[in-house]
């Protein structure tokens, strides 16, 4: 009995074994400590992105500066810089209202950072930008637009009426002289 | 993937700036001539770190710019400290079986903090 009770003890480890090996080798080995935000990065309007990063009631953004030009002609690349004179800022997130992912970067701060970034976003067109700041247990957002000039340098000409011929004005003026 | 990264002393106050060289697509450009939807490729994580300690772990959608830079911060480093930036960036790719499969890729850059 003593031989049979050991020997099944041995077939039930075997069996496991692999199953433990697998599931080890199956999860992903990943060097980052936090997951990506996909539902914060994929919301499609500024006002899920505030509510997500829970800032409905945040406070006036007064020692918040938030750099950025207040016209542009080249959307493609805007910089935006965001500074906190607020004591231990842990977290900075940019939005860009108008864009279809309005929501664009998220700075976490640790050890020796300063509160001051800047980043280089696109625009879709003349837009609002917010920066949400967390600090040790408050929230505040600051807003600014920015103008792009002349509907800017990326969007093409209108089109030319689909009626009008090469020819036709000649050919009116010829008609009425 | 490649980028760049320098960083300079400035009083107490350490400047890092950063391109990474990456075409950052949003997934929600039309390609004007076939009229589908570009596949969107963006860098997704970034870290900054001093001396293997981290200093800006980021978390980056498509709305960066092309080629995105950053500027960075930082207060009380000293000259001689290596300053790393790893990032991540996530592509969406078709593949044999004509299914859209996540590919990640991986960059670094670093240098050394002058006094």
């Amino acid at each position: 009995m003593k031989i049979l009770e050991s020997r099944r003890k041995f077939l039930r480890l075997t069996s496991a074994a692999p199953l433990i090996w697998l599931t080890a080798a199956l999860k992903p080995v990943s060097a980052w400590a936090t997951d990506w935000p996909k539902s914060l990065f994929n919301v499609a309007s500024p006002i899920d992105a505030i509510k997500q990063l829970q800032a409905q009631k945040a406070e006036s953004g007064a020692h918040i500066l938030l750099d950025v030009p207040d016209i542009v002609d080249r959307t493609d690349s805007v910089a935006v810089r965001v500074m906190s004179n607020i004591p231990a800022t842990e977290q900075i997130t940019i939005l860009v209202d108008m864009a279809l992912r309005p929501v664009v970067a998220q700075f976490n701060l640790n050890g020796e950072a300063e509160a001051d970034v800047t980043a280089f976003v696109k625009l879709p067109g003349t837009s609002t930008i917010r920066a949400v700041v967390k600090a040790a247990g408050s929230t505040h957002v600051v807003t600014r637009e920015i103008k792009v000039a002349a509907e800017g340098c990326d969007t093409a000409p209108p089109p030319l009426p689909a009626t009008r011929k090469p020819n036709s004005v000649h050919q009116e003026k010829g008609g009425k002289a | 993937m490649s980028g760049t990264i320098t960083a300079r002393l400035v009083k107490e106050i350490t400047e890092i700036h950063l391109t990474i060289a990456h075409i950052s697509e949003d997934g929600q450009r039309q390609d004007p001539k076939s009229g589908r939807f570009v596949p969107a490729n963006f860098v997704q994580q970034l870290q900054i770190k001093a001396d293997e300690r981290l200093l800006f772990d980021c978390n980056l959608g498509g709305g960066l710019a092309h080629n995105p830079q950053f500027l960075f911060k930082a207060k009380g480093l000293k000259p001689g400290a290596k300053i790393t930036a790893d990032w991540l960036a996530s592509s969406q790719v078709i593949n044999e079986k004509g299914r859209k499969e996540e590919k990640p890729e991986t960059g670094h850059a670093e240098t050394i903090l002058k006094g």
